[in-house]
């Protein structure tokens, strides 16, 4: 197992090495020079070779790229020439918004994919199946963007219900301390319901927007692995044994069913974390994925590198957990399988 | 085997069919037989002549596209057909059990053996202890002559040996002392010698826990050598019914005469080409008016009354058979 | 470990000699050898028969032989060709001269040809001309009518699969067939009619087969010797008839035991030997003879135990790798 575990973290090193290498030429090989950018058309030669040396974009292009990873992994992501703030404070002070968005949609998707896809699967019922199927179908076809207006105009709008965009909590509530910077997350540790739930409300509708699209593709492929499971002979000799249709499905065949949909759930996690530019947009959600998109239109080359190992990094971890949890799920994995 | 007694179990014109794309499947049409406790019935027949789908008929488990659409099953005097899923559980697993093909996909991969096991007891005795039902399943292992049983238990199904696996499932089978094993294929899948072991396991078992056992096999040595009765299948239907003796000694029925000859036997040496039988076995979703078998019937292929007539069960003799030249076959027999 | 294979009367088409494969373990340990000093040579016209259950080393064997898979040790010579010296272009010449028939009928053929397709393949990788005719011809040869020739393998049965299987392989005319487990996948009325092609085959196109089985009872049958594998290397060699009248090695003994009779009078009478424990698979061999943790006569010997019996002629004709020969016949003796 140890063995198993070093082998990945070191592949898990060379992705993110190679994802900076990939980043560093990259930004380079855009046309324009930041320096210019930062000081505008009517700057003088003089004042932007200073500014060159001052953003050290004189020196050798190996010399370059060592400060960028080693500052990345030292801390010191840098600074930020568009917004005039430290990058770690940026991305620190939006990367809480954008991880609680995400972990909440991912949640979201995750519990009713599993509920479905079993209760499409654990019998023989077309018409839950079909649903199923429909809402997948109008899942993976509807853009987020559309969606999040289209249900604040019903939810804000029309029926007032739900809160509006451009804030994480109601304004009369009070912050709970900070700990993680995600409201819910935090308010649970103050042991705050009030603060939780107005947090909670606040986040149903981007979440939701957020979520649907990989819902849409969970349900497919955990019900597809369902289906195929629930044929297999040893779901017959289970029920021979007396066990219900329902507890024979869920307790056996999902997770068999579950385990080749692990790599693509932490996959679509990852992606989640890393930020919905669209989704933040549209209920102005104080998160770190317009940052990176207006940083990138800028050419503010510290924000959008440390960005970029930063997401790194995050793949990394989160396909290092995945792996671990093939090895805890599946015994075949663990124990090496013979036949 | 007690001949007297009432049987365990009574099938009486069960009938199932699937819907398929490709047409409607007549898998078992209209079958009957009574087993009584403690008797070893062997049902013989190939790929397509229904077998497999009996066993899940009996117990009720044949899910959409197909259905049990006629026909009755009275296990110890209580009629199964029709019954809810729920009532259904609270039989299978305990007055009712299967022993299945395949060992290597019929335990869940990715729990341990003792995990599975114990399930199969606690189902059906909720008030047992976790820690008492191990005990019990460490004996079940004993029983089946698995090595080493405590430690074992918490192996999972990929650490065993196909063999292993296979008592495995005799163990879960027998577990809560059924009255009725149905074993479907139990040893197909397994080497020869260890075949001969795990049937001299179920012979032992089956005879201590004093259980009827129906044995569905397309391997006649096997029947020859575990069975007291025997019913022949094919596309569907029962087409003779007979003692073991009886059947081996001289089949009524052309297609079981075939299939006896068709084998190589380990016990006789035999030269020449074998006498195959032509053909292939009816495609289940358009069975022709007469008798099934008719076009590879070396009696009967081409004669008007087999094109024209379904043979119907009748006795002859001690037997039963679905013929309508049952003895013009059994005089080629004796000649023979 | 050599001993002289019984000669066949003219030169043999293939002799293979000491042939071992190995296989690396997993977690560092021995390695296993799935083929462990095997040698017996074939003749022209013979059926010979490899017989052995999970585990045995079957399967290697005829890969290591067609050179599909490298074997590790020992040789290989196929009418007088030494097979481990090719180079890859002799190789595959050689390959038209040797063919080999799977046993999965379904899984050995690409779902997406057709018939006439699969066998075509071959002929148009050996750059023969007249692919489609001898296709053709070949597929009827084996009793797939030429209405069928454009289908794909779903529409056929297993019997039929099998068939193709058979056509592919044959229609290159090579002079030495492998068939590996040809019929276990198939009806047992159908098993029939394949094994009577294959025969009437080897007699009108004068083919070599080595026939590869776990039922020692269609190994008797159709083979005119026989070898028992055992974890990787032969326990006894002989002619189908002594297999089966006189046979030598307790495994052997205990494999006919296991056959059941389809004859109850037959089958309940006799006394069979049961053996205890499994079969152990490519485990190394911890010294002694292979079979002796599960041998009825062996069992408790100490020189079972201690020193691996040599395949030896211990009748004109008849090989067997036992300290103790006959002697497990002798409990058995129905």
């Amino acid at each position: 197992m140890l063995r198993f575990l070093s082998g990945r973290v070191l592949g898990g090193i060379a992705s993110i090495f190679g994802a900076s290498i990939l980043a560093f030429v990259f930004l380079r090989a855009i046309p324009g020079d930041p320096a210019r950018l930062v000081l505008g058309p009517l700057a003088s030669p003089q004042a932007i070779s200073a500014l060159h040396k001052q953003m050290g974009l004189d020196d050798p292009i190996y010399v370059q790229y060592w400060r960028y990873v080693s500052d990345f992994f030292s801390g010191h992501w840098g600074f930020s020439y568009s917004a005039g703030q430290s990058v770690g404070q940026q991305i620190g002070s939006r990367l809480p918004a954008s991880l609680e968005l995400g972990l909440w949609a991912f949640l979201f998707a995750f519990v009713f994919a599993v509920l479905l896809a079993l209760l499409s699967t654990y019998r023989h019922r077309p018409v839950i199946d079909g649903i199923t199927r429909a809402l997948a179908f109008i899942g993976l076809g509807t853009p987020p963007f559309w969606l999040g207006l289209m249900l604040l105009v019903v939810f804000f709008s029309w029926l007032g219900i739900l809160p509006g965009p451009g804030s994480r909590i109601g304004d009369s509530v009070p912050l709970p301390p900070k700990i993680t910077g995600m409201l819910t997350i935090d308010a649970i540790l103050a042991g705050d319901p009030r603060a939780f739930l107005s947090a909670f409300v606040h986040l149903l509708l981007p979440a939701f927007s957020l979520g649907l699209a990989s819902f849409a593709l969970l349900v497919r492929l955990l019900r597809a692995n369902l289906a195929e499971v629930g044929r297999e002979p040893f779901l017959v000799v289970v029920r021979s044994k007396g066990l219900g249709r329902w507890t024979a499905h869920r307790r056996h065949a999902l997770p068999n069913a579950f385990l080749p949909t692990l790599t693509a759930s932490g996959l679509i996690l990852a992606q989640l974390i890393a930020g919905s530019v669209v989704v933040e947009e549209v209920f102005n959600w104080p998160g770190v994925g317009k940052l990176v998109v207006d940083s990138i239109l800028r050419q503010d080359f510290s924000v959008v590198q440390a960005f970029i190992l930063l997401s790194a990094c995050a793949y990394v971890a989160i396909n290092l957990v995945v792996d671990l949890l093939y090895g805890v799920l599946d015994p075949r994995v663990r124990e090496g399988a013979a036949t | 085997m007690n001949a007297n007694s009432q049987p365990v179990l009574s099938v009486k014109d069960l009938e199932t069919v699937f819907h398929t794309g490709a047409g409607t499947v007549r898998a078992v049409r209209r079958i009957s037989f009574d087993l009584r406790p403690g008797e070893r019935l062997g049902i013989v027949g190939e790929s397509g002549s229904g077998k497999s789908a009996t066993a899940l008929s009996i117990l009720g488990l044949i899910e959409p596209p197909g259905e049990v659409v006629g026909g009755s099953v009275l296990l110890n005097g209580r009629e199964l057909v029709g019954r809810s899923d729920r009532e259904l559980g609270a039989v299978r697993g305990k007055e009712i059990s299967l022993v299945y093909q395949d060992p290597m996909s019929a335990l869940d991969p990715v729990k341990s053996i003792g995990k599975q096991l114990v399930e199969t007891i606690r189902r059906h005795d909720r008030s047992i202890s976790r820690k008492a039902a191990r005990k019990q399943a460490v004996e079940l292992l004993r029983d089946v002559e698995v090595p080493q049983p405590e430690r074992r238990l918490d192996e999972f199904p990929h650490q065993y040996s196909g063999g292993m696996r296979q008592r495995v499932m005799i163990a879960s089978a027998l577990a809560n002392r059924p009255d009725v094993v149905l074993a479907d294929e139990p040893t197909t899948a397994l080497d020869v010698t260890t075949q001969a072991q795990v049937l001299e396991l179920l012979n032992r078992l089956v005879s201590e826990r004093g259980a009827a056992i129906v044995l569905i096999t397309h391997n006649l040595g096997i029947v020859a050598e575990f069975c007291d009765t025997v019913r022949v299948m094919y596309a569907g239907r029962l087409v003779e019914a007979a003692a073991t003796r009886t059947l081996f000694r001289a089949p009524a029925h052309p297609y079981a005469g075939a299939l006896l000859r068709a084998v190589p036997r380990p016990d006789r040496l035999e030269r020449g080409p074998l006498p195959a039988i032509p053909g292939a076995p009816p495609n289940l979703a358009e069975l022709p008016s007469g008798c099934s078998f008719e076009p590879r019937c070396p009696l009967g292929a081409g004669r008007p009354k087999c094109l024209q007539d379904a043979p119907t069960d009748r006795a002859l003799g001690a037997r039963h058979v679905e013929c309508h030249f049952a003895e013009e076959q059994l005089k080629q027999e004796v000649t023979a | 470990m050599t001993a002289a294979p019984p000669e066949p009367a003219s030169e043999p088409l293939l002799v293979v000699d000491g042939l071992t494969k190995e296989f690396a373990a997993r977690r560092g340990g021995e390695p296993l050898r799935a083929v462990d000093g095997v040698s017996f040579a074939v003749a022209h016209g013979e059926t010979f028969g490899v017989v052995g259950e999970s585990g045995c080393g079957k399967s290697t064997l005829s890969r290591a032989i067609l050179r599909l898979l490298e074997p590790t040790a020992g040789s290989v010579a196929f009418d007088g060709v030494d097979v481990r010296a090719l180079d890859a272009a002799a190789l595959r010449r050689l390959r038209r001269r040797m063919q080999i028939v799977f046993q999965d009928p379904l899984g050995s053929l690409d779902p997406r040809m057709s018939a006439r397709a699969i066998v075509e393949e071959p002929l148009e990788i050996h750059g023969i001309d007249d692919a489609r005719r001898r296709a053709a011809e070949m597929l009827e040869l084996v009793g797939i009518p030429a209405a069928q020739h454009r289908r794909k393998p779903y529409a056929f049965s297993g019997g039929q699969r099998q068939r193709i299987g058979v056509a592919r392989a044959l229609v290159l005319e090579p002079d030495l067939v492998f068939l590996d487990e040809p019929i276990s996948a198939l009806d047992v009325s159908i098993q029939a009619q394949v094994l009577n092609l294959l025969r009437d085959l080897q007699r009108q196109l004068g083919l070599t087969y080595v026939f590869i089985v776990h039922d020692l009872a269609v190994a008797e049958y159709f083979c005119d010797r026989v070898a028992v594998l055992y974890r990787g290397a032969i326990m006894e060699l002989a002619s189908s008839e002594r297999i089966f009248r006189d046979s030598l090695h307790p495994y052997t003994a205990s494999l006919l035991s296991a056959v059941p009779v389809p004859d109850p009078d037959v089958e309940r009478r006799r006394d069979r030997i049961v053996l205890r424990g499994d079969v152990q698979p490519l485990a190394p061999n911890a010294g002694g003879c292979r079979f002796r943790d599960r041998c009825p006569v062996g069992r408790e010997r100490a020189i079972c135990a201690e020193k691996e019996p040599p395949l030896t002629e211990h009748r004109p004709g008849q090989l067997a790798a036992c300290h103790f020969p006959g002697e497990a016949q002798k409990l058995v003796a129905a």
